[in-house]
């Protein structure tokens, strides 16, 4: 394509828990580290596009961006509950593919309290919260029960993939918990929704990613390690969402929206799964990253489980998944958690993930997945 | 005295007492067959308007469950919290409903039990109006 948006430049700030830190000063300091390794400034950024799930004030955007000093810039915020950042670089792609802008900045920025997340941001009505119907958990449970009832995925298998992110999240410095948790430890924590557990589950916490998107004449000019947006797709669940916020559904046999989006990415790319080096996907859940990697069509149906006993998805396998620890270690800061995955993404195609490091990764698939039925899929390559 | 409503408009028929007597309703689409709970002018899975009023069957079974252990955020009463079971309904006419799950211990659901509707007073809304809320009852 002749405006392939390339991306030039990713920083991030460690996702964690900063009482300290203002959410602008969040934003900033991945801006900061995103232009510097595009060897940019700000003044040079042609659009602006922020991420944030609508939890802390309507100008966010414009107020990170005010950090650099006044610009003109056109700035717009973007919201797409977990799926916030992939929306937002979606939104930048359509910017320089439109071939208006040769330089763009997508940004993610969050803050949000420990704990359950609030009822509104996931889409429950007042009568769901004061009924009790609220907790996302439940849907994740119920649907690893499904699972392991059709497809006799285990337990065990689930908590391994738990005991897999937080090994791969030891070796990231960005991630918010670096300790390793074996499988007795996993299977041990307290019970959340049955039969999940505490150590299976990601947190809601603070932190910022940001991207540089340049044009593909504009990006020859500044980088020698040019990595390339192949796809990027953002789409709704069909009828039925039986996700966070929804209490009814009926069986239509429409397909899993992340399946119609990596779809859709795989065809814009014009790449398979049998082509990806590394993926990132929506680990909310230790169930989810089985569920999730059957629908983005890298395993078969009820093969993602095994998948992960026989390690195919662990740095050194097959089809090494959460390199950076996923959200499980990470933490989900949900307006810039899809820009944290293209930042380990971009790192590793480039070769500069060190211990994390996937020999020879030539394709990268990003992944998230989110209230109200968002999902994108992300596709890189070098 | 306290006037009964219903957890959200269109759920549920009306009148609300006898509550023996009331049923979950909806729609059914004429061109796809679709079902869903509440009102809508459009098929939620299709969109065709070519919609019909639908009144559900009280009884289904389990389709998926567990159970919640730790009181769900604020609005919910944190202070009067007790771990509950919520399932997945499959109703008889087709349509998955999530719901509380009541007549039964946190460990005694499993796939396929039968379930029948359980309409009682959920808690108080604003005006102090006694809100009817939906639930399940373990059949046997």
């Amino acid at each position: 394509m002749a405006n392939e948006a390339i991306i030039t430049g990713v920083g991030i700030h460690k996702f964690g828990r900063f009482a300290d830190k203002s959410v602008e000063e969040l934003g900033k300091y991945a801006v900061d580290m995103a232009l510097a390794d595009a060897h940019i400034e700000f003044k040079d950024v042609k659009a602006m596009f922020l991420s944030n799930s609508g939890t802390i004030y309507p100008g966010i955007g414009p107020k990170v961006a005010f950090m650099f000093g006044r610009t003109t810039i056109p700035i717009v915020n973007v919201e797409a509950a977990c799926s916030g950042g992939g929306a937002c670089l979606r939104m930048a792609q359509m910017a320089i593919q439109q071939g208006e802008y040769d330089i763009v900045l997508a940004v993610g920025v969050e803050k949000q309290p420990k704990g359950f997340l609030a009822p509104a941001i996931s889409g429950y009505e007042p009568w769901q919260a004061l009924a009790g119907l609220d907790e996302n958990p439940m849907y994740w449970a119920m649907d690893a029960r499904l699972h392991m009832a059709k497809y006799g995925t285990t337990l065990e298998q689930i908590a391994l993939v738990s005991v897999k992110n937080h090994k791969n999240g030891v070796l990231n410095p960005n991630a918010m918990y670096q300790r390793e948790t074996p499988l007795e430890e996993v299977l041990k924590s307290r019970v959340v929704c049955d039969p999940l557990t505490l150590l299976m589950f990601c947190a809601p916490n603070d932190g910022a990613a940001a991207v540089v998107l340049c044009s593909p004449s504009v990006a020859k000019k500044y980088t020698t390690k040019p990595v390339i947006l192949a796809a990027c797709a953002h789409r709704m669940n069909p009828y039925p969402e039986m996700g966070v916020g929804n209490y009814f559904a009926y069986k239509t046999g429409n397909k899993a929206v992340t399946t119609l989006t990596a779809m859709e990415a795989y065809e814009k790319a014009g790449i398979g799964p049998q082509d990806v080096s590394l993926v990132e996907l929506q680990d909310t859940d230790a169930s989810g990253e089985i569920m999730f990697s059957e629908e983005l069509l890298l395993f078969k149906e009820g093969e993602g489980g095994p998948a992960v006993s026989d390690g195919v998805t662990q740095i050194g396998g097959r089809l090494p998944i959460s390199t950076d620890g996923g959200i499980i270690s990470k933490g989900e800061p949900v307006g810039a958690s899809a820009l944290g995955q293209i930042y380990e993404v971009v790192l590793q195609l480039r070769g500069q993930a060190g211990q994390r490091q996937v020999a020879n990764a030539k394709v990268g698939l990003a992944h998230v997945r989110g209230a109200l039925g968002h999902s994108c899929v992300t596709i890189l390559k070098v | 005295m306290a006037q009964q409503v219903p957890f959200k408009e269109g759920c549920l028929t009306v009148p609300l007492s006898p509550l023996d007597q009331v049923r979950l309703k909806g729609i059914k689409c004429r061109a796809c067959g679709s079902l869903a709970l509440g009102s809508s002018q459009y098929c939620i899975n299709c969109t065709s308007k070519d919609v019909e009023p639908y009144v559900f069957s009280r009884k289904g079974k389990i389709y998926s469950h567990t159970v919640i252990r730790h009181a769900p955020p604020p609005p919910y009463p944190q202070e009067t919290f007790k771990p509950f079971p919520v399932a997945w309904v499959e109703l008889e006419d087709g349509l998955i409903i999530l719901s509380e799950i009541t007549g039964c211990g946190l460990e005694d659901l499993d796939f396929g039990l039968p379930v029948e509707l359980d309409v009682t007073k959920g808690w108080v809304d604003e005006r102090g109006n006694d809100v009817m809320m939906y639930k399940f009852r373990l059949t046997k």
